[in-house]
Protein backbone atom coordinates (compact mmCIF):
# COMPACT_ATOMS: atom_id res chain seq x y z
CA UNK A 1 0.00 0.00 0.00
CA UNK A 2 1.54 3.66 -0.84
CA UNK A 3 1.44 5.69 2.51
CA UNK A 4 -1.40 7.42 1.13
CA UNK A 5 -2.80 4.87 1.92
CA UNK A 6 -6.50 4.42 3.88
CA UNK A 7 -5.80 1.99 7.60
CA UNK A 8 -8.46 -0.10 7.24
CA UNK A 9 -10.41 -1.75 9.64
CA UNK A 10 -9.78 -4.68 11.59
CA UNK A 11 -12.92 -6.38 9.87
CA UNK A 12 -11.60 -5.33 6.69
CA UNK A 13 -8.73 -7.01 7.62
CA UNK A 14 -10.16 -10.16 8.70
CA UNK A 15 -12.33 -9.97 5.29
CA UNK A 16 -9.21 -9.16 2.96
CA UNK A 17 -6.60 -11.13 4.72
CA UNK A 18 -8.07 -14.13 7.32
CA UNK A 19 -7.97 -16.74 4.63
CA UNK A 20 -4.09 -16.32 3.54
CA UNK A 21 -3.68 -15.40 7.64
CA UNK A 22 -5.60 -18.93 7.79
CA UNK A 23 -3.26 -20.97 5.21
CA UNK A 24 -0.30 -19.68 6.55
CA UNK A 25 -0.65 -20.67 9.92
CA UNK A 26 -2.34 -24.21 8.84
CA UNK A 27 0.91 -25.04 6.86
CA UNK A 28 2.71 -23.75 9.95
CA UNK A 29 1.35 -25.73 12.51
CA UNK A 30 0.24 -28.65 10.58
CA UNK A 31 -3.80 -28.51 12.39
CA UNK A 32 -6.96 -26.64 12.45
CA UNK A 33 -7.02 -26.29 16.14
CA UNK A 34 -3.79 -24.25 16.15
CA UNK A 35 -4.47 -22.54 12.81
CA UNK A 36 -7.50 -20.83 14.26
CA UNK A 37 -6.25 -20.44 17.74
CA UNK A 38 -3.10 -18.19 15.48
CA UNK A 39 -5.35 -16.31 13.15
CA UNK A 40 -7.93 -14.97 15.84
CA UNK A 41 -4.68 -14.33 17.53
CA UNK A 42 -3.50 -12.35 15.00
CA UNK A 43 -6.79 -10.68 13.98
CA UNK A 44 -6.91 -9.19 18.08
CA UNK A 45 -3.19 -7.94 17.61
CA UNK A 46 -4.40 -6.05 14.18
CA UNK A 47 -7.20 -4.98 16.13
CA UNK A 48 -5.47 -3.60 18.77
CA UNK A 49 -2.04 -2.58 16.06
CA UNK A 50 -4.53 -0.56 14.43
CA UNK A 51 -5.03 2.61 16.76
CA UNK A 52 -1.45 3.68 16.47
CA UNK A 53 -0.54 1.77 13.40
CA UNK A 54 0.94 5.09 10.49
CA UNK A 55 0.50 4.63 7.12
CA UNK A 56 4.19 3.22 5.74
CA UNK A 57 3.83 -0.99 4.89
CA UNK A 58 0.77 -2.32 5.98
CA UNK A 59 1.85 -6.07 4.42
CA UNK A 60 4.82 -5.88 6.20
CA UNK A 61 3.38 -4.93 9.38
CA UNK A 62 0.57 -7.39 9.03
CA UNK A 63 3.14 -10.17 7.98
CA UNK A 64 5.11 -8.59 10.96
CA UNK A 65 2.46 -9.49 13.47
CA UNK A 66 1.83 -12.70 12.18
CA UNK A 67 4.92 -14.14 12.72
CA UNK A 68 5.05 -12.65 16.02
CA UNK A 69 2.25 -13.75 17.40
CA UNK A 70 2.79 -17.93 15.47
CA UNK A 71 6.77 -17.37 17.61
CA UNK A 72 4.98 -16.14 20.82
CA UNK A 73 2.31 -19.25 20.50
CA UNK A 74 5.73 -21.49 19.90
CA UNK A 75 7.70 -20.07 23.04
CA UNK A 76 3.96 -19.93 25.16
CA UNK A 77 3.90 -23.80 24.12
CA UNK A 78 7.58 -24.72 24.75
CA UNK A 79 7.12 -23.73 28.49
CA UNK A 80 4.33 -26.35 28.99
CA UNK A 81 5.94 -29.03 27.31
CA UNK A 82 3.31 -31.66 28.47
CA UNK A 83 1.13 -30.37 26.38
CA UNK A 84 3.05 -30.44 22.99
CA UNK A 85 3.43 -33.48 21.30
CA UNK A 86 6.74 -34.79 20.24
CA UNK A 87 8.23 -34.01 17.09
CA UNK A 88 8.31 -37.38 15.83
CA UNK A 89 4.48 -37.85 16.34
CA UNK A 90 3.65 -34.27 14.84
CA UNK A 91 3.13 -36.42 11.03
CA UNK A 92 0.64 -38.32 12.56
CA UNK A 93 -1.54 -34.89 12.80
CA UNK A 94 -1.22 -34.86 8.89
CA UNK A 95 -1.74 -38.65 8.08
CA UNK A 96 -4.27 -38.74 9.78
CA UNK A 97 -6.81 -35.99 8.96
CA UNK A 98 -10.34 -34.93 10.19
CA UNK A 99 -13.16 -35.91 7.98
CA UNK A 100 -13.08 -32.40 6.67
CA UNK A 101 -9.80 -32.46 5.64
CA UNK A 102 -10.26 -35.65 3.78
CA UNK A 103 -12.26 -34.09 1.30
CA UNK A 104 -9.38 -31.46 0.88
CA UNK A 105 -6.30 -32.50 0.96
CA UNK A 106 -4.26 -35.41 -1.38
CA UNK A 107 -2.33 -37.87 -0.08
CA UNK A 108 0.84 -35.95 -1.75
CA UNK A 109 -0.06 -32.67 -0.21
CA UNK A 110 0.28 -34.72 3.34
CA UNK A 111 3.14 -35.60 2.70
CA UNK A 112 4.62 -32.20 1.84
CA UNK A 113 2.82 -30.81 4.95
CA UNK A 114 4.52 -33.93 7.00
CA UNK A 115 8.14 -32.59 5.21
CA UNK A 116 7.11 -29.12 6.10
CA UNK A 117 6.62 -29.66 9.80
CA UNK A 118 10.11 -30.96 10.14
CA UNK A 119 11.83 -28.24 8.76
CA UNK A 120 13.64 -25.71 11.14
CA UNK A 121 11.12 -23.11 11.47
CA UNK A 122 12.92 -20.09 9.74
CA UNK A 123 13.26 -21.87 6.48
CA UNK A 124 9.21 -23.33 6.78
CA UNK A 125 8.39 -20.16 7.64
CA UNK A 126 10.34 -18.45 4.16
CA UNK A 127 9.18 -21.16 2.27
CA UNK A 128 5.72 -20.85 2.88
CA UNK A 129 5.60 -17.20 2.94
CA UNK A 130 6.59 -17.14 -0.06
CA UNK A 131 5.13 -20.35 -2.24
CA UNK A 132 2.05 -20.33 0.11
CA UNK A 133 1.63 -17.19 0.64
CA UNK A 134 2.90 -15.56 -2.16
CA UNK A 135 5.12 -12.92 -0.87
CA UNK A 136 8.36 -11.53 -2.70
CA UNK A 137 11.48 -12.18 -1.00
CA UNK A 138 11.66 -8.04 -0.04
CA UNK A 139 8.38 -8.48 1.76
CA UNK A 140 9.64 -11.63 3.53
CA UNK A 141 12.95 -10.11 4.56
CA UNK A 142 10.93 -7.14 5.91
CA UNK A 143 8.73 -9.38 7.84
CA UNK A 144 11.33 -11.55 9.31
CA UNK A 145 13.68 -8.29 9.79
CA UNK A 146 16.88 -10.62 7.79
CA UNK A 147 18.20 -9.46 4.78
CA UNK A 148 16.84 -10.68 1.44
CA UNK A 149 20.14 -12.89 0.99
CA UNK A 150 19.17 -14.77 3.71
CA UNK A 151 16.08 -15.00 2.59
CA UNK A 152 16.70 -16.12 -0.56
CA UNK A 153 19.31 -18.78 1.22
CA UNK A 154 16.36 -20.00 3.76
CA UNK A 155 13.95 -20.47 0.55
CA UNK A 156 16.31 -22.66 -1.50
CA UNK A 157 17.50 -24.47 1.21
CA UNK A 158 13.97 -25.09 2.89
CA UNK A 159 12.92 -26.18 -0.72
CA UNK A 160 15.85 -28.79 -1.13
CA UNK A 161 15.35 -29.75 2.40
CA UNK A 162 11.69 -30.61 1.13
CA UNK A 163 12.83 -32.01 -1.81
CA UNK A 164 15.09 -34.48 -0.04
CA UNK A 165 12.54 -35.49 2.61
CA UNK A 166 10.02 -36.31 0.03
CA UNK A 167 12.11 -38.38 -1.45
CA UNK A 168 13.00 -40.08 1.26
CA UNK A 169 9.27 -40.71 2.47
CA UNK B 1 30.82 -22.64 -9.51
CA UNK B 2 27.21 -23.47 -9.04
CA UNK B 3 24.35 -21.26 -8.88
CA UNK B 4 22.98 -22.77 -5.80
CA UNK B 5 20.25 -20.22 -3.91
CA UNK B 6 20.31 -18.01 -7.27
CA UNK B 7 18.81 -21.04 -8.69
CA UNK B 8 15.29 -20.58 -6.27
CA UNK B 9 15.63 -16.30 -7.08
CA UNK B 10 15.51 -17.62 -10.67
CA UNK B 11 12.75 -19.45 -10.39
CA UNK B 12 10.74 -17.02 -8.76
CA UNK B 13 11.84 -13.79 -10.71
CA UNK B 14 13.80 -12.58 -7.64
CA UNK B 15 17.02 -11.70 -9.84
CA UNK B 16 17.95 -8.74 -11.70
CA UNK B 17 18.20 -8.81 -15.48
CA UNK B 18 22.18 -9.38 -15.27
CA UNK B 19 22.06 -12.03 -12.61
CA UNK B 20 19.50 -13.83 -14.85
CA UNK B 21 21.47 -13.62 -17.96
CA UNK B 22 24.20 -14.55 -16.07
CA UNK B 23 21.77 -17.87 -14.62
CA UNK B 24 20.80 -18.76 -18.05
CA UNK B 25 23.98 -19.05 -19.83
CA UNK B 26 25.43 -20.97 -16.40
CA UNK B 27 22.68 -23.48 -16.89
CA UNK B 28 23.27 -24.08 -20.63
CA UNK B 29 27.02 -25.42 -19.49
CA UNK B 30 26.14 -26.98 -16.54
CA UNK B 31 23.98 -30.36 -15.91
CA UNK B 32 24.44 -30.68 -12.44
CA UNK B 33 22.57 -27.10 -11.91
CA UNK B 34 19.86 -28.17 -14.32
CA UNK B 35 18.86 -31.03 -12.19
CA UNK B 36 19.24 -28.73 -9.18
CA UNK B 37 16.83 -26.35 -11.16
CA UNK B 38 14.36 -28.80 -12.18
CA UNK B 39 14.25 -30.74 -8.52
CA UNK B 40 13.76 -27.46 -7.25
CA UNK B 41 11.07 -26.36 -9.46
CA UNK B 42 9.15 -29.53 -9.05
CA UNK B 43 8.82 -28.91 -5.02
CA UNK B 44 7.89 -25.14 -5.43
CA UNK B 45 4.83 -26.30 -7.86
CA UNK B 46 3.67 -29.19 -5.39
CA UNK B 47 4.27 -26.36 -2.79
CA UNK B 48 1.90 -23.72 -4.73
CA UNK B 49 -0.37 -26.88 -5.62
CA UNK B 50 -1.34 -27.60 -1.81
CA UNK B 51 -5.30 -27.10 -1.36
CA UNK B 52 -6.40 -23.95 0.31
CA UNK B 53 -7.70 -24.67 3.06
CA UNK B 54 -11.56 -22.77 4.28
CA UNK B 55 -11.35 -20.79 7.49
CA UNK B 56 -13.38 -22.26 9.84
CA UNK B 57 -16.51 -20.50 10.14
CA UNK B 58 -16.72 -17.94 13.31
CA UNK B 59 -13.36 -17.92 13.64
CA UNK B 60 -13.16 -14.36 13.44
CA UNK B 61 -16.54 -13.37 14.73
CA UNK B 62 -16.09 -13.57 18.02
CA UNK B 63 -12.33 -11.14 17.56
CA UNK B 64 -14.87 -7.79 18.73
CA UNK B 65 -16.29 -10.16 21.63
CA UNK B 66 -14.31 -12.65 22.86
CA UNK B 67 -11.06 -10.27 23.76
CA UNK B 68 -11.61 -7.00 25.05
CA UNK B 69 -9.54 -4.12 24.24
CA UNK B 70 -6.69 -2.53 26.68
CA UNK B 71 -8.91 -1.77 29.72
CA UNK B 72 -8.42 1.86 30.48
CA UNK B 73 -8.16 3.04 34.21
CA UNK B 74 -11.00 4.93 35.42
CA UNK B 75 -10.45 9.14 34.19
CA UNK B 76 -12.94 11.45 35.65
CA UNK B 77 -12.90 13.49 31.78
CA UNK B 78 -13.17 10.09 29.81
CA UNK B 79 -16.34 9.50 32.06
CA UNK B 80 -17.84 12.68 31.71
CA UNK B 81 -17.37 12.46 27.75
CA UNK B 82 -18.85 8.78 27.20
CA UNK B 83 -21.76 9.67 29.50
CA UNK B 84 -22.32 12.64 27.09
CA UNK B 85 -22.04 10.45 24.31
CA UNK B 86 -24.65 8.15 26.22
CA UNK B 87 -26.83 11.22 25.70
CA UNK B 88 -26.49 11.52 22.18
CA UNK B 89 -27.35 7.95 21.13
CA UNK B 90 -24.99 5.46 21.81
CA UNK B 91 -27.95 2.62 23.39
CA UNK B 92 -25.44 -0.01 23.81
CA UNK B 93 -22.37 -1.04 26.07
CA UNK B 94 -20.49 -4.37 26.42
CA UNK B 95 -20.61 -6.13 29.46
CA UNK B 96 -18.40 -9.39 29.59
CA UNK B 97 -19.10 -11.01 26.21
CA UNK B 98 -22.40 -10.28 25.83
CA UNK B 99 -23.65 -6.72 24.44
CA UNK B 100 -26.44 -5.43 26.09
CA UNK B 101 -28.61 -2.56 26.24
CA UNK B 102 -27.96 0.51 28.90
CA UNK B 103 -29.98 2.50 30.71
CA UNK B 104 -29.05 5.76 30.45
CA UNK B 105 -29.90 6.75 34.17
CA UNK B 106 -28.31 3.49 35.44
CA UNK B 107 -25.15 5.02 34.30
CA UNK B 108 -25.39 8.50 35.14
CA UNK B 109 -26.63 7.57 38.77
CA UNK B 110 -23.45 5.52 38.60
CA UNK B 111 -21.02 7.95 37.38
CA UNK B 112 -22.07 10.68 40.05
CA UNK B 113 -21.85 8.11 42.92
CA UNK B 114 -18.25 7.52 41.63
CA UNK B 115 -17.61 11.20 41.20
CA UNK B 116 -18.82 11.06 45.32
CA UNK B 117 -15.63 9.38 46.18
CA UNK B 118 -13.45 10.68 43.55
CA UNK B 119 -12.18 14.54 43.92
CA UNK B 120 -11.04 15.00 40.34
CA UNK B 121 -14.52 13.96 39.28
CA UNK B 122 -16.18 17.40 37.90
CA UNK B 123 -20.38 16.33 39.32
CA UNK B 124 -21.37 19.34 37.93
CA UNK B 125 -19.91 18.12 34.44
CA UNK B 126 -21.96 14.85 34.59
CA UNK B 127 -25.44 16.26 35.77
CA UNK B 128 -25.07 19.30 33.67
CA UNK B 129 -25.42 16.41 30.82
CA UNK B 130 -27.72 14.57 32.80
CA UNK B 131 -29.99 17.41 33.05
CA UNK B 132 -30.05 18.43 29.17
Amino acid sequence: MASNEAIPTWEQVATDYGRVIYNFAYRLTGNRDDASDLAQEVLVRVRRGLATYRPGSFEGWLWRITRNAFLDEVRRKQRRPTTELPAEDRSALVTSPTPDDVLAETRLSDEMQAALLNLPYEFREAVVMCDVVGLTYQEIADAAEVPVGTVRSRIHRGRLMLRDALEAG
Amino acid sequence: MHLEDRLSAYLDSELDATQQRQAEEHLVECAECRTELSSVAEVRDQLRSLPVVEVRAGTFEDVAEVVPLRRARFRPMAAAAAVAALVVGVGFGVAGNQSVPLQLNQVVEQHVARASSDPGFNVLQVQAVANR
